[in-house]
């Protein structure tokens, strides 16, 4: 506070919570990642979809910035995210000592804006609300482990504080 | 590049033998259309509505910037945080033309395309994003000169 203004406020509920739901998330990544997503049927043919069905089908069809863009967005960010905001909590839980942390919470303080598979989660709830009278779609376990995952990147962040030094002060780095 | 995205298809639709093709608000215009109102108000809110509202949100906290700070620098500063949220949001379009094109392919039954248009919404959102991040909401504090 200063001069009766709130400059920054610490995380709410500490940095455990920020460390426990980023390696959740990232738990979460794998199974993601390998589990079917959503699979649609018309007329007796049956088409699987996994996370990165979309990325490579836009890939193949020439359109390379459009895959590389949905696939940075939803996926290969938002993971870097958790890692980075696992890293940046670990210390102060388990009392290791890191190098490199103005680093990696200004790498933080960047990725929040590009990491948004919150995003992919709606657009995805979207096509099937689309699809849903085209054709007969299913969610599969993949799609839920993904929301599990956007819901822990989301609690992470919000347990984080990147325009604070709180993480800085609690692991021993100065600010 | 927010109007050859609006002008371009962005998705080909082909089912059943009729090839079709949608621009954003065409889509929406169908969507509508076919009863699915509140799937239309959220692509036009997302594809159409945050990209314009950014782009006049940045252009207004410019204008107020180079006024110096007039007391208002608290809700400018409010309102860059809001554009700074929302922006994100404009990408739906984006996933959901790549989630549709890597699911819908049951070749001459159904099958999704994407098209120039979806790339040229693409670049735009992302160049929204740059430009708000490019911002930097501390000279909404400055003081103007004499």
């Amino acid at each position: 506070m200063r001069c009766d203004a709130v400059l920054a406020r610490g995380a709410r509920a500490g940095t455990d919570s920020a460390l426990v739901f980023s390696v959740t998330g990232l738990a979460l990544a794998l199974p993601a990642v390998m589990l079917p997503f959503v699979s649609a049927g018309k007329l007796g043919a049956e088409r699987i979809s996994f996370l990165f069905t979309g990325v490579r089908t836009l890939w193949d069809s020439g359109m390379t910035s459009l895959a590389v863009l949905v696939f940075l967005c939803g996926v290969l960010l938002p993971l870097t995210l958790l890692a980075t905001l696992a890293v940046l909590h670990a210390p102060s839980r388990l009392g290791w000592q890191i190098s490199g942390f103005p680093l990696l919470h200004w790498a933080g303080h960047v990725l929040e804006h590009w990491a948004i598979p919150e995003v992919q989660v709606l657009a995805v709830l979207v096509a099937l609300l689309r699809l849903g009278s085209v054709v007969n779609v299913t969610i599969g376990p993949g799609f839920w482990c993904y929301c599990a995952m956007a819901f822990s990147l989301l609690v992470a962040q919000r347990s984080s504080n990147f325009n604070s030094t709180a993480p800085a002060a609690a692991a021993g780095s100065p600010p | 590049m927010l109007v050859p995205a609006n002008l371009l298809p962005v998705l080909s639709t082909q089912s059943y033998g009729h090839h079709r093709s949608d621009t954003i608000f065409s889509g929406a215009i169908r969507l509508w259309q076919q009863g699915l109102w509140p799937i239309a108000v959220i692509v036009v809110t997302a594809s159409i509505l945050i990209p314009l509202l950014k782009l006049a949100g940045l252009g207004w906290l410019l204008f107020q910037a180079r006024r110096g700070a007039s007391g208002n620098s608290r809700r400018l500063t409010r309102l860059y945080a809001a554009l700074d949220f929302i922006g994100r949001w404009a990408m739906l379009d984006v996933f959901l033309a790549a989630f549709l094109t890597g699911l819908v392919r049951f070749g001459e039954l159904s099958t999704v395309v994407p098209r120039a248009g979806i790339v040229a919404f693409a670049a735009a959102v992302v160049l929204t994003v740059l430009a708000t991040q490019a911002f930097d909401p501390r000279i909404l504090w400055r003081v103007a000169p004499s």
